[in-house]
């Protein structure tokens, strides 16, 4: 059964593994431990478009429309599949960012360029990208499916098919899990740069008014003298 | 001129209130895979777009 469709089905099996994997992951990432069903019920939708391939070529006459009709559908569930995966790499990247906002308010800039300067130089602007892209997919996800002149010209449709294979292609999952790492290993460097900073503020605070104190002292006995 | 596709049955995005929620809860073997979904901490549409809108919103520290 749809053995003629192999590069179809094995692109199907690349792209449930993949949103698979990154469900999972973006689960175990959630800042707050729940659950997001989106994700699920586009993968349930992707398993009903699938199984419409296969009724499509068990009930074909061998006509051309039928063989369109079980790519379609094949095309349809993987569609369902990218979908499952841009949702969860929203969640995660919503988690992530969530995680750096909470952890680095703590500290000031000085601080953090002295414990955790990638941040500034990669991590950031990295971060902000990905958030961009996201945003653009988000924004352009659901109009790629029509193609229409009256709506959209051919390029404009290019343009969005470039946002959409750039978003699909770049390996944002394992960036957006390094980056939370590199976050966890750098906030004893960042506790510690903070606790330098309090011990000097506090040097300054007593030691600098006693010294004054005591020149003072000197110099009025001094005069007095 | 483009070539006019015809979409196939689009399904809906999945708007879920508290009353999915609740629904899931009543009948947890169809979410038997994923821990917090059967038990019920999930996401509303609403909050996890509200959640999303804010974070992905702010600009980092």
């Amino acid at each position: 059964m749809l053995n003629k469709y192999d590069q179809e089905i094995e692109l199907l099996l690349k792209w449930y593994e993949r949103a698979k994997e990154v469900t999972i992951k973006a689960e175990s990432l959630d800042t707050f431990n729940k659950g997001y069903i989106q994700p699920l019920h586009e993968q349930r939708y992707s398993f009903d478009h699938f199984l419409r391939a296969v009724n499509y070529e068990k009930n074909s006459n061998g006509k051309t429309d039928d063989d369109k009709n079980v790519i379609k559908a094949i095309d349809s569930a993987i569609g369902h599949l990218q979908r499952a995966y841009s949702d969860s790499i929203e969640w995660i990247l919503v988690s992530v960012k969530d995680e750096y906002d909470k952890i680095l308010a703590q500290y000031t800039n000085d601080q953090i360029k002295d414990a955790f300067s990638e941040y500034y130089s990669e991590i950031r602007p990295s971060m902000e990208d990905i958030t961009e892209i996201v945003n653009e997919y988000k924004i352009n996800k659901s109009i790629e499916e029509v193609v229409d002149s009256d709506i959209i010209s051919a390029e404009e449709l290019q343009k969005l098919k470039k946002t959409t294979d750039q978003f699909l292609s770049i390996d944002v999952v394992n960036k957006l899990e390094s980056y939370l790492k590199i976050l966890h290993k750098k906030e004893a460097s960042l506790i510690e740069t903070k606790k330098r900073d309090k011990k000097e503020s506090r040097k300054e605070k007593i030691l600098i008014p006693i010294l004054t104190a005591i020149v003072s002292g000197v110099i009025v006995a001094l005069i007095v003298a | 001129m483009a070539e006019k596709k015809i979409i196939e049955q689009a399904y809906p995005s999945l708007n879920i209130t508290q009353k999915t929620i609740d629904g899931i809860l009543k009948r947890p073997s169809f979410f038997r895979g994923h821990v917090r979904t059967s038990i019920g901490r999930i996401y509303t549409t609403s909050e996890f777009k509200k959640r999303s809108d804010d974070v992905l919103g702010k600009s980092m520290p």
